[in-house]
C-alpha cells in the first residue's frame, strides 16, 4: 500500500529528529558532546603517542583527525544501531512496525551527527594544509563507510534480542577494532609489510586508509580496495536486511518475556 | 462491511528450547476463528494465562500466529494496554506523534488532535516530560486518549479500564460506551465480566486448550461465571 509507506516515512523522520535532540537533552553540555568527545580521544592519542612516545612524525596530528572523526562515527553506529531493534521493545509490543526501520533511524541519525563533525575536520584541514583536487573523492568514501555501518548494525541489531551477550562482544570488537584499524597509525607506514594486506582486509582500515590518501596525502584512492569494501558491505547488507525481515514478527515475542 | 477474519488462529511457546533440540510445545491457545464486522463489540473471556492479550496482539499484526491465518481487509488497528509509552525516555508529546503517525495519521493530524489528547489524559504540563517519570496511572491516560482520540479503524482494548483512579476509570467507560453506540469497532480483553456482558454484543470465550464458545455477550458470560 502506497499510504503505508508514506506514514513509514514520516516515523522514520520524526524518529531521526527525536534521537537527535533526545542525546543533546540527556546531558547538560548538549550537543557540544557530539564535538567534545572526539575532540577529547583525539587530544589523549597526541598526548600519548605524539608527545610521550614520540611516534607521531610530521602531519600526524592531521592522520589524528582524519582517523578519529571516522573511528568515532563508525563506533557511535555501532553503539546505537546494535541496540536499536531491542529499546523498542515497548513500541513494538503495542503497535506493528516494519523492524528494519529501527537500525536505519539509529544509523541516519548518527550519520547527521558525523556529517557535522567531517565539516569541521574539513575546515581544519582547509586553514592548515589547504584542499586539493583529491577531496572530491571523499562522498565516495563516505558513502561506503555509511554503506558498512548501516550493513554491520543491522546484524548485531538482528542478535541482540536473542542474545543480551552480543552487548558486550560488540564493545569488545569494537575496542579491538579500534587497535585494528589503524586510527592513531597509518598501516602502510607503521606495520611491516608482510602483514599490511592482512590488516586492510578489515574494511574500516581501508576507509580509514584512503581518506587519509584524499585528504591529507593529496593522492588519488586505490580503487581496487574501495570496490572490495563496496562488495563485503553489500554483501553484510544484504543479510542483515533479509535477517530482520524473516523475524520481523518474532522480535517482540523474544522482547515480551 | 467485513473488516477481520481470524480463521483457526493458534499461539505456541516453546519450552527449554536448546541450541540443536526442539523443546516441549505449549499452546497459548489454538483453533480461535471469529468474524469481526463494522460496528461489532466482541468480548474476550477466560482465565489468567488464556492468551486474551496474546490474542489481541495478534489482532494488531504484532506477533504472527502459528496455526491459522488472520485475514485483515485493510483496517487500521490501535492496541491499547496497560504499557502505555513506546519510548521512555522521550516526552509524553514525542511518543503520542510517534504513536499516532504509525496508527496512518500524518503528523499534522495528530498535532491537531494534540490539545484534546492532553487535556483527555489530564496530564497539563507533564506532556512535556519523558514518559519513565509518569505513574502508572499517567502512562495508561496518555495511552488510552491517544487511542481514542485519533479514532483508528478497530479498537483493541486490553484491560485498561481496570487502572487509573475511580474518576478518570468512570469518564474511559462512560466514553467507551459512547463508542461503542456509535459504531466503533472494540475488541474488549477483560477479567471484569460483569463490564463485558454490558459493554459487549458479542462475547468470546478462550483458554488453552482452545476455543470454548462465541455467542451473545450475556449468554457466554453466564456460561463462563456458571463453570
Amino acid at each position: 500500500m502506497a499510504s503505508k509507506h508514506h506514514y513509514y516515512l514520516d516515523f522514520f523522520r520524526l524518529s531521526v529528529i527525536a534521537q537527535f535532540s533526545r542525546d543533546a537533552s540527556r546531558n547538560r553540555l548538549g550537543y557540544a558532546w557530539w564535538v567534545l568527545e572526539p575532540a577529547l580521544m583525539l587530544a589523549v592519542f597526541y598526548v600519548v603517542f605524539g608527545l610521550i612516545l614520540q611516534r607521531g612524525g610530521p602531519g600526524f596530528i592531521y592522520d589524528l583527525l582524519v582517523g578519529v572523526t571516522l573511528w568515532s562515527w563508525f563506533s557511535n553506529t555501532m553503539q546505537k544501531s546494535t541496540a536499536s531493534i531491542s529499546r523498542s521493545a515497548q513500541l513494538m509490543q503495542q503497535i506493528y512496525i516494519p523492524k528494519q526501520l529501527l537500525p536505519l533511524i539509529s544509523v541516519s541519525a548518527e550519520a547527521l551527527k558525523a556529517l557535522i563533525l567531517v565539516i569541521i575536520l574539513l575546515f581544519i584541514l582547509a586553514i592548515t594544509i589547504g584542499p586539493s583536487a583529491t577531496w572530491l573523492w571523499l562522498p565516495l568514501i563516505l558513502a561506503l563507510q555509511l554503506l558498512f555501518g548501516t550493513a554491520c548494525g543491522m546484524i548485531t541489531a538482528h542478535l541482540l534480542p536473542f542474545m543480551n551477550d552480543v552487548k558486550y562482544i560488540v564493545t569488545m570488537v569494537l575496542r579491538l577494532a579500534m587497535f585494528l584499524s589503524g586510527v592513531f597509525y597509518r598501516i602502510d607506514v607503521a606495520v611491516p609489510e608482510a602483514y599490511r594486506d592482512y590488516l586492510m582486509l578489515n574494511p574500516l582500515a581501508t576507509l580509514i586508509a584512503e581518506a587519509r590518501n584524499v585528504l591529507v596525502s593529496g593522492s588519488p584512492p586505490q580503487l581496487d580496495w574501495l570496490l572490495y569494501v563496496f562488495a563485503i558491505s553489500l554483501v553484510l547488507l544484504i543479510i542483515g536486511y533479509w535477517l530482520i525481515k524473516r523475524h520481523d514478527r518474532v522480535y517482540p515475542r523474544l522482547l515480551s518475556r | 462491511m467485513m473488516l477481520l477474519e481470524a480463521k483457526d488462529l493458534g499461539v505456541m511457546y516453546e519450552r527449554g528450547r536448546r541450541l540443536f533440540r526442539r523443546g516441549e510445545i505449549q499452546w497459548v491457545f489454538h483453533g480461535v476463528s471469529f468474524e469481526l464486522e463494522s460496528g461489532d463489540s466482541l468480548g474476550v473471556i477466560g482465565g489468567n494465562g488464556a492468551g486474551k492479550s496474546t490474542l489481541l496482539r495478534v489482532l494488531a499484526g504484532i506477533i504472527e500466529s502459528d496455526e491459522g491465518e488472520l485475514v485483515n481487509h485493510g483496517a487500521r488497528t490501535a492496541l491499547m494496554s496497560l504499557a502505555g509509552g513506546y519510548y521512555p525516555e522521550l516526552s509524553g508529546r514525542d511518543n503520542i506523534v510517534l504513536g499516532g503517525v504509525l496508527l496512518g495519521f500524518t503528523e499534522a493530524e495528530v498535532r491537531g488532535h494534540m490539545q484534546e489528547i492532553i487535556d483527555f489524559a489530564e496530564l497539563g504540563k507533564h506532556i512535556d516530560k519523558p514518559v519513565s517519570t509518569y505513574s502508572a496511572g499517567m502512562k495508561a491516560r496518555l495511552n488510552f486518549s491517544r487511542a481514542t482520540m485519533l479514532q483508528a479503524d478497530i479498537l483493541l482494548i486490553d484491560e485498561v479500564l481496570s487502572v487509573g483512579d475511580r474518576h478518570f476509570r468512570e469518564k474511559c467507560e462512560a466514553l467507551m460506551r459512547d463508542r461503542i453506540a456509535s459504531d466503533q469497532t472494540v475488541v474488549y480483553v477483560s477479567h471484569n465480566e460483569k463490564s463485558v456482558a454490558e459493554l459487549c454484543d458479542r462475547a468470546l470465550w478462550i483458554d488453552s486448550g482452545g476455543m470454548r464458545a462465541l455467542g451473545p455477550a450475556k449468554e457466554i458470560v453466564e456460561q463462563y461465571l456458571a463453570s
